[in-house]
This record gives structure tokens, sequence and C-alpha cells, in this order.
């Protein structure tokens, strides 16, 4: 039993606090939850985390407190921390919540909740704030290898309005996807600048979603003021979870406002196209899926620019997944949960690469460096195989 | 026509119905006191429409958007299910009508109003039976949903007895009715279209202690109701609105964050 003193409910916003008490427990958000679909634990169900979560707030801070004397069964607490540590964050059940809740945000908040207590992160991800605070990134890998990829022909500024910033798990894990960017990037014609490979460290995204907040601000602080001395007004990158966080929390983790704008690199890719600063000269006669990645549909609302920039591309049909946009289903890579849920990512992988191969389409276009990762590992000894290319390698490759 | 307030209920159960709603809304105050109280820990975020609210700014809130179009018409579970939301309407409309109607009865008793009768007590009895009805249908609806969905989906202890506190409420409601115009026989019965279908049910025992038996349940069950709102899944009648409009005000934001 846990003792009284710890407040579950201190740290969450009004909002949140408010969207523990509105859940009606009607259960439409089930079937879009992946983690349900592929496990079939309705512990992880959102109304189950959202009535225990409750459950500890009102035993220690309500009326019943004084009645139970404010404790927590401790079994409770440790089925809660597996439930909010196997969850992908995708938010699919926020947004077909039948109540509005903000579950994409609400879960790495009751996440960091659970390392207060000392009961997360838990498995592999304990070590991500020490792998950062050594070598800056999430991976422990040296940071000289940072961007061992990178197109040798092509010249970074020391100072530029734009920055390209490439994130950990692209420069560690999806290799062929950063090495795109940059290409695509090149081919605009603007002039853009790059950190140097030991002071582009972590977004701060897997610490945030983790729980583990402590060396967040410091992070924001380093990168910020690292690009506004190149000049930076525009920050692009096409990692959807360092978008994320470098649109919603850097500026509170800051401070104040940004000195610059984000761009996730789809955006900007899409407006050079339009002001025809790029044009892609070489047809493609192929059926191409596109996946929403959750942090960049759902997270940021960036879904017609990818559609725009594939859609550029001559002879090209792109079809669509049943759920996408809004609606997309996560394919497993999400909320850190991809290393200590391995076979649960690797199932949902598979749901994707299932439908895409039934839809017919010839290749599966990503947009994001985890999805790349598992994606690629999901199709590892499958029956099912289809190409799997990410929207930049395939953008790179055709200019 | 009008209607004769306790009529057949004799003063000893009376006092306890006194004593009973005393208590009912006692608790029930205690309970929303304590869970806003919860609410009032929270951390204000920039931008969000609880900012700075108060105990009155949040309970203001709650009410303020307990009427606003998108809970009026049930927007947001309309948009995902129409069945869903046209039985969420029947529930919502219909509750927040007996309600209403029940206080007008209330302030037409206590200050002698006397507005109830003629054609304005015939239209009044009318819409609360179809708002009865409407909660029936409803509750019924959500009722055999949780139990033919119930491997698919979370119930919690309180699910399914709130759902059928809610039926016996409207069921005893609609006896105490029937029995009421069974035995007083009161011209105009058509305007209580469902009062006169129980009053024909119950047109073989319709005795006074029949009648009390039956408002006695829908008294108890009534109360309890009310004072377990705070204490159970029900809360949500103050919270769900606030989320679902901070839903959609989020929705507008969303471009905002790489799109300015
Ligand atoms: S965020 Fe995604 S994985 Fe987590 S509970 Fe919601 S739908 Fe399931
Ligand atoms: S859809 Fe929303 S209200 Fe319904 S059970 Fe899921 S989280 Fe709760």
């Amino acid at each position: 039993m846990t003792e009284r003193k710890f407040s579950f409910s201190h740290g969450l916003s009004k909002r949140q606090l408010v969207e523990l008490d509105a859940c009606t427990r009607c259960s439409e958000c089930l079937k879009w939850c992946p983690v349900q679909e592929v496990t079939g634990r309705r512990q992880i169900s959102p109304p189950e985390k959202i009535r225990l979560y409750r459950e500890f707030i009102e035993n220690t801070e309500g009326l019943k407190a004084r009645i139970t004397g404010g404790k927590v069964d401790r079994r409770l607490l440790e089925d809660f921390v597996r439930a909010v540590y196997e969850c992908t964050t995708c938010g699919a059940c926020g947004e077909a919540c039948e109540v509005g809740i903000f579950t994409q945000r609400l879960w790495p908040v009751l996440r960091r909740k659970m390392v207060e207590m000392g009961l997360g992160p838990i498995g592999p991800q304990a070590n991500l704030t020490e792998f950062v605070k050594k070598t800056g990134n999430v991976y422990n890998k040296p940071p000289e290898e940072r961007f061992s990829w990178f197109p040798e022909h092509i010249k970074v500024h020391e100072r530029a309005e734009i920055g390209y910033y490439a994130g950990c798990t692209g420069c560690y894990e999806a290799q062929p996807m950063v090495r795109g960017d940059v290409l695509a990037l090149h081919a605009t014609g603007y002039a853009f600048t790059m950190l140097p490979p030991e002071e582009e460290v972590c977004c701060g995204f897997p610490l945030f979603i983790t729980g583990q907040w402590d060396m967040l601000e410091d992070l924001v602080r380093r990168l910020v003021s690292a690009y506004e001395t190149r000049g930076v007004k525009l920050l692009i990158s096409s990692c959807p979870c360092c978008v994320n966080i470098m649109a919603r929390d850097w500026p509170s983790l800051y401070g104040r406002p940004l000195p610059f704008k984000i761009r996730h690199i789809s955006q900007f890719i899409a407006e050079a196209i339009k002001e025809k600063r790029l044009i892609i000269k070489d047809h493609l006669k192929e059926r191409l899926i596109y996946h929403d990645p959750c942090y960049l549909s759902r997270g940021v609302g960036v879904i017609e620019e990818p559609r725009y920039v594939l859609k550029s591309i001559p002879d090209i049909e792109l079809i669509e997944f049943e759920r996408h946009g809004l609606y997309s289903q996560c394919c497993g890579a999400g909320g850190a949960a991809r290393k200590v849920f391995h076979e649960n990512a690797i199932k949902m992988g598979r749901l994707i690469i299932d439908e895409a191969v039934e839809k017919g389409a010839d290749r599966l276009i990503l947009s994001c460096p985890a999805c790349y990762s598992k994606m690629h590992e999901a199709m590892e000894g499958y029956e099912k195989q289809i190409r799997i290319t990410d929207i930049m390698e395939l953008i790179g490759s055709l200019i | 026509m009008s209607r004769e307030a306790f009529i057949y209920i004799p003063w000893l159960l009376k006092i306890a119905f006194y004593i009973s709603s005393l208590l009912s809304l006692l608790i029930f105050l205690a309970g929303l006191y304590s869970r806003f109280s919860i609410w009032l820990k929270g951390r204000d975020e920039p931008d969000d429409l609880l900012e700075g609210k108060g105990l009155g700014g949040l309970l203001l809130l709650s009410f303020r958007y307990f009427f606003s179009k998108e809970c009026l018409l049930a927007r947001r579970v309309m948009s995902k299910s129409r069945i869903r939301g046209i039985m969420l309407i029947f529930i919502y409309w219909g509750f927040t009508i007996l309600f209403i109607g029940t206080i007008l009865v209330g302030l037409d008793h206590y200050l002698r109003l006397n507005i109830l009768k003629g054609y304005i007590y015939l239209i009044f009895s009318f819409i609360l039976d179809l708002a009865g009805l409407a909660v029936f249908t409803g509750t019924a609806f959500f009722i055999v949903r949780r139990i033919r969905l119930s491997e698919d989906i979370i119930s919690g202890w309180d699910d399914l007895p709130l759902l059928v506190l809610l039926i016996i409420i409207v069921l005893s409601g609609f006896s105490v009715e029937g029995l009421r115009l069974s035995l007083t026989d009161p011209p105009f019965m058509d305007w209580s279209p469902v009062g006169a279908l129980f009053a024909a049910l119950f047109s073989g025992v319709n005795s006074p202690k029949t009648y009390i038996v039956f408002w006695c349940i829908h008294v108890m069950t009534a109360l309890s109701f009310i004072a377990f709102i705070p204490f159970s899944k029900q809360f949500h009648m103050f919270a769900a609105q606030i989320t679902t409009k901070d839903a959609l005000l989020r929705s507008q934001r969303l471009g905002g964050f790489v799109h300015d």
C-alpha cells in the first residue's frame, strides 16, 4: 500500500483533471486502439486507465480518502504503470473519444506522474536520460557518427534563415530518410544550416514521452540558442515527434516564443513545389499508399502537404488506408513503447503492411523515422512484403 | 384542470420526504464540492478555457456549456454515431425537461403561483410525458447496449446500476402518474398519453396504497440518484461538456502550430 503524501492530481492541468471525470466509459475508443487490437488487454484501454487514475485521486485526495485513510493498492498501481507505458500514445482514442479527451497529451502526463512515484519509466527507457547526457542522443551512439549518412556534395551553410534538424532516430535508425531530406532541401535551391553533430542533441521528445522531464528545459535552451545564433528563422525537421515537441512544447520550455517557426519537411517541400522551385521530373508508374504518422496528423495537423508532394510525382496513383488523416492507425512505433513491447509493435506494423498489400499498393510511403525503422523490422521474415520508402527518400531519388 | 401536490401522501411521509430531500441535496453538494476542489488543484495552462477559473468560474463554465449548441445537439457523439447521438439527446433533453418541470411544480406549489392550470397544465403534462418517454427510450437503449456488448466495452461498478436506477425512476414516475390519473379520472387524460397507458395498466389495482408505494419508490430512487451523481460516473454531466468544447477549440487550433 502506498502512503497518502503523494499527490496524484499535482502537475495535471485543470483540463486534464476535468477529462478524468468526463469519460463516460462508452468504450467507443477501444476499437481504434491498436494496442488493444493486438493484445486484447482491456487494462490498456483508455476508459480503464482513466477509471484507475481517477480512483487513485479519489482514494488519496477526494472524500473517500477521509474514509479509507488515503491509500492506494500497489498492485493496481503496477497494472496502471504497465498499461500507461504499453500504450503507444498514438492519440487515436482521443480523436474517436465521444467527449473529446486529449489522450495524446494525457498519457505522457500520467507517465510523468509514474516517474515521480519511481514506478516509471520501464525497461530500456530508464536509460534515456543517461544516454542523452552522455552522447546527446537517445541511442547512446557516438555523436561523430550522427551525420555519417550526409551526402558529401551538399553544402551546409554556417548561417542561414533555414535550419534543418535531422533528429536522433533519423540519423541512427533511418538514414535513407534523412539523406532524402537533405537532397530534397538542396534541390529547392535554398541555403540551409545545420548544427555540428555534437550540438544537434535530442529534441527532448523521447524524454518527454516517457515522463522524464528533468533535462527538457536544458536541451531546449541549448538547441534554440544554437539555431538563433546561426540566424535561423525557420526550423525544418522530418521527424513528426521532433516537430511536435518543437511546435507544441518548446515555447513553454524555453519560457518565451521561439525566435523561429517550425515546419515539417513535407510542408516546406510542398511549398517549394507550388512555387516551382522544385520540379519532380522523373515519372513513377506506381500505386503508392501513404501512412499518416500519429504525431504529424493528429499531433500538428499536417495531412494535406505530404499528399500534395506525392501527387506532384508524375504518373503515380495515390491510395488511402481505411484509417487515414486524423484517424490514422499507429504502426506501433510510437510512445517509446516499441523497444519495450517489441512484439506488440511488430504486430501493429504488420496490420499496416497487411492493409497496404491487400489494397494492391506497390509501395508504402512513410514520413516518420520511428515508423520507418519499425516497419522495416516488421517486414523481416513476414510472409507479406511491400516496398517501404520514406516520402523524402522517394523525392530525393526522383529529382 | 390542475394537479394537487402530495395527493394521498400522509403527513408523516411528507416529513420523511423533506428530510430525505435535504439529505440527498447535502450529499450531492458535498460530493460536488469535493470533485470541483480536485479540478481546482489543476495547473493553469495558457489559452485554455479553464485558465484562471475558480470554483464559481468552473461551475459557471460547466453550466454554460451544458446548454451550448454542441451539447444541445450532442454534436460530437452525433458525428460518430447517429443512433447513439439521438439516444443521448433523448436522455439529455428528457432529463433536463423533467428537472425543470419538477422545479416548476415545486414553485407552483410552494409559492402558490397557480400557473399550472387549464391549457398550460395540459401542455405541461404532455411535454413532461414525452420527456419521460424520451429518457426511458434512451436509457433502455444504453442498458441493452451495455449488456449486449459487455465483452467489448469497459464497465465500472456503477455503469449498469446507474442506468437501472434511471429507468426505475422513469417507470415509477409513470406508475405514479398512471395511478393518480386512474384514481382521480380527470378530463383530458389524453394529454398524458403515457400516463393514460399506465392508468389503464393499473386499472384493477388503483388504490391509494399502491399509489403511495410507487410514490415512495419514485422519490427514493430519484433522491438516491441525485446523491449518487458526484460519486459516480454520472458526474460526467458536469465535465463532458467542457472537454467537448475544449476538443472543438483544439481542433480549430491544430492548424496553428506549424501552419502559422
Ligand atoms: S493512445 Fe493509441 S495506443 Fe494508447 S490507448 Fe489510445 S489508441 Fe490505444
Ligand atoms: S471514447 Fe472517450 S468517453 Fe468513451 S470510453 Fe473512450 S475515453 Fe471514455
